[in-house]
């Protein structure tokens, strides 16, 4: 139970990072927060690993830290120092309304999960609401902010969202699935920061 | 055999990155007819679902469809792609730039048949973003600003839906691994479907929602098909052929597979929101076809209304879904000739936009004589193929109601209308422009002195090729395909068990 | 009403032991910052030293100033003084512990303010409207974290006092320590959570680094500080003892929240204190922390940082509504 409940604690962390990423207008920070969200992926993983005792769930602790940790942030540090873009950015909406929005999204995510749980579906609800917060606040992320930097960063929180509720639901996808999914992630990535030292402005969606 | 099919792309794909390209263009030649050859031969003697290359694989009925159209095209692009590839080196591209072409286009290709061929669903997810990825390169191909801004939007708008995608089969993955345990079996097709009713209905049905909304954004559903004009008109003419073709028809793939899960296990509601989605494309698409500027972009939002149309043919069922697997087919071949005879008017005249062109007869006679008969075959005249697809919809769309048939019918008069006044126009280029004299005449049209020699004759006739294929299908339907329709259609309705 | 004469006794030593202790915890801090600084620093019981010399000089007011003027610095201390006697800092009944409703420690908080800046506006200097002004603005932003952090806690307990709102922490966290076995009213995320958020908050209510620096004396820059710019006397040095005695209560919560230890008896007294002010300690030496590391934010940052507070708390609330 112990462990439940330090699991907890990472998700928590996890939708912390992605309210301070709301919060805050610098990119380098936005990326290291990234990198601490996936961190907290693979620690929730890596409990769920030892508790049910999978390699599977060993596997893809390992791959996640990889890919998500250090390789991702690193093309995106990289190519943030070859772009040279402003540390700040602008938005549609400043920050203090933004973080509010962020968390009228918590609400709104926590009311979907209450529904969706009385018509019988049943997994870790807590774990469901904080991963439907976080793809919420993710898709804001990517709306509201004018640079393109924001847009990838965006589309990454969802997809972690994404993967923290499958680690919920399941236990671990199977390890071949999930190497393909990081690996297309991270050409995406890749390429998409070909696209940016291509466009090097902001562009509004 | 079926192997081949696979491993064909893949030596190409190898091959391109060393091979100069006026050697590759002839290999590439070679392997698309190498393929379309085996897939004939796969079709004319299928007779059952074949699992190969260790279960991860497998080719059923409506695969074959999708196979068969995939290869049909290729073929054809390649032969296109090899006089594209000589003029526009005639006209000052490096060649360099052009292996990179054939590398991309070649991964494309073969992601692509992973996806279509593929058992396991993880597999077709991975097979899927890779296409996304293979052709997100492609889009940008000019290097201008608006192609990569296209591009931009592509792959943003693609990953996004396709991560959705992803999420409903994480949910598939937690029902079935309830029946099978948690391992790669709980997520094959095969398996899926024989596990039919054992599995939990309600998560199925978010499933499939899931699926619709996020495989749907690479379809072009509206509201999610912001990508798709800009994307399909920033492209080389190639890319955009193939583009429009097939990888739209492997995303609805995708969305047919949970739909047929869904059907194994008795939940018939699905088939509303498949109707829903596919109307609502066909009337966003409708209304946005009378404001194009540009021909291309024209062509990009007639795709979509196909797919709509294609959409709304599975969901109300019955003989309309023989309509839209013939659709996918035909659609395929005259989207083809559409996208590259307006390749061939781009790559003469650099001009894109529809006012600009005019008189287009008097320059390129082929050229325009394809792109008018080509967009008459694409709103479902006969003699053109597509008038069969369409018949066998609107038939099925009657049946079931005859307020929607009448809806559906008045929104493809108006996309005919739209694509085929703009089209007249640059047909026969008449009016102001010869009245008000010779310098009305130098600004207006802007290919004054360029004719068809200026592009390599594979790309002139490819489109003609394919157009009068388009009108012989008409007549005749060679019976294996006939057949292999039938079985298809009949596997949907979830009459054909999985051994 | 259960009167306990040791309840008594054992309460109002607890409210001396806390009221004294109030400028040491703030000495404390003072001194890590100037050792941060390469500074010898002052001595810790400095704070005391001032007060003591305030208490004995001459109270000069405004010739605009009203009798709002001599009543509110006592006001402002008596109503530090109440909340103080409220908290269960180490033993579980404190004198007003039947009392102590946590929505009436948020609002007594904003009442010591509101006394605070009527005094600095009736001065009728321009120092005095501006720095109620700053106040306010700092407090509308930082008041609705607190009251949703003590909501929560209340929520989640399903108690309204402070006192049995820790009690129960307590005897959930032991349960779950000891026995090992699930026992449902404990976890780890909401007051981890909550933790964040209220220290976000003392910081801004208290004239932390960060957010306000009390030391400077640039009418630019001052939150706090402006308010206070012109008193003297016997009441500066209640204003002071004032402004430590709320870090004392936000340092006391803060201390609750993260590990509660109350003592129930005498025997369990002397160990319960040691706690408490080793935790008080550690406490400062994280405020400390954050005030050596950051440079003080532009004040258009402000909402930002206070903003997160909201919204961590928010979440709280609505996990601990959902019962988890």
């Amino acid at each position: 139970m112990l462990m439940g409940k330090i699991a907890e604690l990472f998700i928590i962390l996890i939708l912390v990072s992605v309210v301070l990423n709301v919060s805050s207008p610098f990119i380098k920070f936005a990326i290291k927060l990234y990198s601490f969200q996936s961190l907290m992926l693979a620690f929730y993983i890596l409990m769920g690993a030892v508790h049910f005792n999978s390699i599977n769930l060993y596997g893809s602790f390992i791959i996640t830290i990889i890919f998500k940790v250090i390789l991702i942030p690193y093309f995106l540090f990289k190519t943030l120092k070859k772009v040279k873009m402003d540390k700040e950015i602008d938005m549609f909406i400043g920050i203090p309304e933004a973080v509010v929005f962020a968390g009228s999204l918590t609400l709104l995510s926590n009311l979907i999960a209450q529904k969706i749980i009385k018509t019988g579906i049943t997994f870790g609800s807590f774990v469901f609401t904080i991963s439907l917060a976080t793809f919420l606040i993710g898709a804001m992320l990517m709306i509201t902010r004018k640079t393109l930097f924001s847009q990838i960063i965006g589309f990454l929180t969802i997809d972690n969202a994404i993967f923290l509720a499958a680690n919920s639901i399941t236990h671990g996808m199977p390890l071949l699935v999930e190497l393909g999914v990081l690996f297309d992630l991270f050409v995406s990535i890749l390429i998409l920061s070909i696209l940016i030292l291509n466009l090097r402005r902001n562009i509004a969606v | 055999m079926y192997e081949l099919v696979l491993a064909l792309p893949a030596i190409a794909l190898i091959v391109s990155v060393f091979a100069d390209v006026l050697l590759m263009s002839y290999l590439q030649l070679g392997i698309s007819i190498l393929v379309f050859s085996i897939v004939i031969a796969i079709a004319m003697s299928f007779n059952s679902i074949t699992v190969f290359l260790g279960g991860f694989f497998f080719v059923d009925y409506i695969n074959l469809v999708i196979l068969i159209t995939v290869s049909t095209l290729e073929l054809f692009v390649a032969f296109y792609s090899f006089g594209y590839v000589r003029t526009e080196i005639a006209g000052g591209v490096s060649k360099r730039k052009f292996k990179f072409y054939y590398f991309w286009k070649n991964l494309f290709i073969f992601s692509m048949m992973v996806s279509i061929l593929s058992n396991n669903l993880g597999i077709y997810w991975t097979g899927l973003e890779a296409t996304t990825l293979a052709t997100a390169l492609l889009v940008s191909f000019n290097r201008t600003k608006e192609s990569f801004e296209a591009t931009w939007k592509y792959v943003i708008m693609c990953s996004v839906g396709i991560a959705i995608g992803l999420f409903a089969i994480v949910i598939l993955y937690f029902t079935t691994s309830q029946v099978y345990g948690e391992s790669l079996q709980s997520l094959s097709f095969i398996n899926i479907m024989q596990a039919g009713a054992k599995l939990d209905k309600n998560f199925l049905m978010l499933a499939f929602l899931l699926a619709l909304v996020g495989f749907g954004t690479k379809v072009g559903f509206a509201p999610m098909h912001n990508w798709l004009p800009d994307a399909h008109s920033q492209g080389p003419s190639p890319v955009s052929a193939l583009l429009s073709g097939v990888l739209l028809n492997t995303a609805l793939l995708g969305i047919l597979r949970f739909y047929q899960i869904n059907g194994a296990s008795g939940i018939y509601y699905p088939r509303y929101f498949l109707i829903g989605f596919g109307f609502f494309t066909i009337l966003v698409s409708a209304f946005s076809v009378i404001k194009q500027t540009d021909y291309k972009r024209l062509f990009a939002f007639s795709s979509m209304e196909n797919m709509g149309i294609i959409a709304l043919g599975f969901g109300i069922g019955g003989i309309a879904v023989i309509g839209s697997l013939l659709q996918i087919f035909f659609h395929a071949l005259n989207k083809g000739l559409l996208f590259l005879s307006s390749g061939n008017v781009l790559a003469a005249t650099h001009e894109r936009r529809i006012d600009k062109i005019r008189n287009l007869s008097k320059n390129f006679p082929v050229t325009a004589l394809v792109l008018l008969f080509g967009v008459m075959g694409i709103s479902g005249m006969p003699p053109f193929a597509m008038f069969l697809g369409e018949i066998y919809i609107m038939t099925g769309v009657f049946r079931s109601n005859i307020l929607l048939g009448f809806l559906v019918f008045i929104l493809l008069v108006f996309i005919f209308i739209g694509l085929f006044v703009k089209i007249l126009k640059m047909y026969t280029g008449n009016t102001e422009n010869e009245e008000a004299g010779d310098e009305f005449k130098n600004s207006k049209t802007a290919h004054k002195g360029v004719d068809e020699s200026v592009i390599h004759p594979f790309m002139v006739y490819v489109p003609l090729i394919l157009l009068l294929l388009s009108s012989l299908l008409l007549f005749y339907i060679p019976s294996p395909f006939l057949n292999i329709v039938q079985s298809a259609s009949a596997e949907f309705g979830g009459r054909i068990i999985f051994k | 009403m259960n009167f306990n004469g040791q309840h008594l006794i054992f309460g109002t030593v607890q409210f001396f032991i806390i009221v004294i202790l109030a400028p040491f915890f703030a000495g404390f801090i003072h001194k890590l910052k100037q050792r941060a600084r390469g500074q010898k620093g002052i001595n810790i019981f400095q704070f005391y030293l001032n007060f003591n010399k305030l208490l004995k000089k001459e109270i000069v007011l405004s010739k605009d100033a009203s009798f709002v003027s001599n009543i509110a610095p006592y006001i402002v201390f008596a109503d530090y003084l109440v909340i103080l006697l409220m908290m269960p800092a180490f033993y579980r009944y404190s004198l007003l512990g039947v009392s102590s409703d946590v929505i009436l420690i948020a609002y007594s908080l904003a009442l010591a303010t509101f006394f605070m800046t009527l005094y600095a506006m009736d001065q009728g200097s321009a120092f005095g409207g501006l720095g109620a002004s700053r106040e306010w603005f700092l407090t509308v932003l930082s008041e609705p974290s607190l009251i949703f952090v003590f909501i929560s806690l209340a929520i989640y307990t399903k108690h309204g006092r402070i006192t049995d709102i820790f009690y129960f922490v307590q005897k959930g966290a032991a349960n779950a320590f000891l026995s090992g076995i699930h026992s449902g009213a404990v976890s780890i995320a909401i007051p981890f959570l909550l933790f964040i958020s209220l220290f976000i908050v003392s910081i801004s209510e208290n004239a932390r680094i960060p957010i306000d620096n009390p030391e400077t004396h640039l009418e630019l820059t001052m939150f706090h500080e402006a308010n206070i710019l012109e008193t003297s006397g016997k009441h500066l040095g209640i204003y002071e003892y004032g402004s430590y005695l709320k870090l004392t209560v936000f340092l006391t919560v803060m201390s609750l929240i993260l590990f509660p230890y109350m003592a129930v008896n005498i025997y369990q007294i002397p160990l319960a204190l040691i706690i408490y002010v080793l935790k008080m300690l550690i406490l400062c030496i994280l405020i400390a922390g954050v005030e050596i590391v950051n440079p003080k934010m532009r004040v258009f940052r402000v909402p930002n940082v206070l903003s997160v507070s909201f919204i961590l708390s928010l979440i709280a609330m609505i996990l601990s509504i959902r019962g988890f």
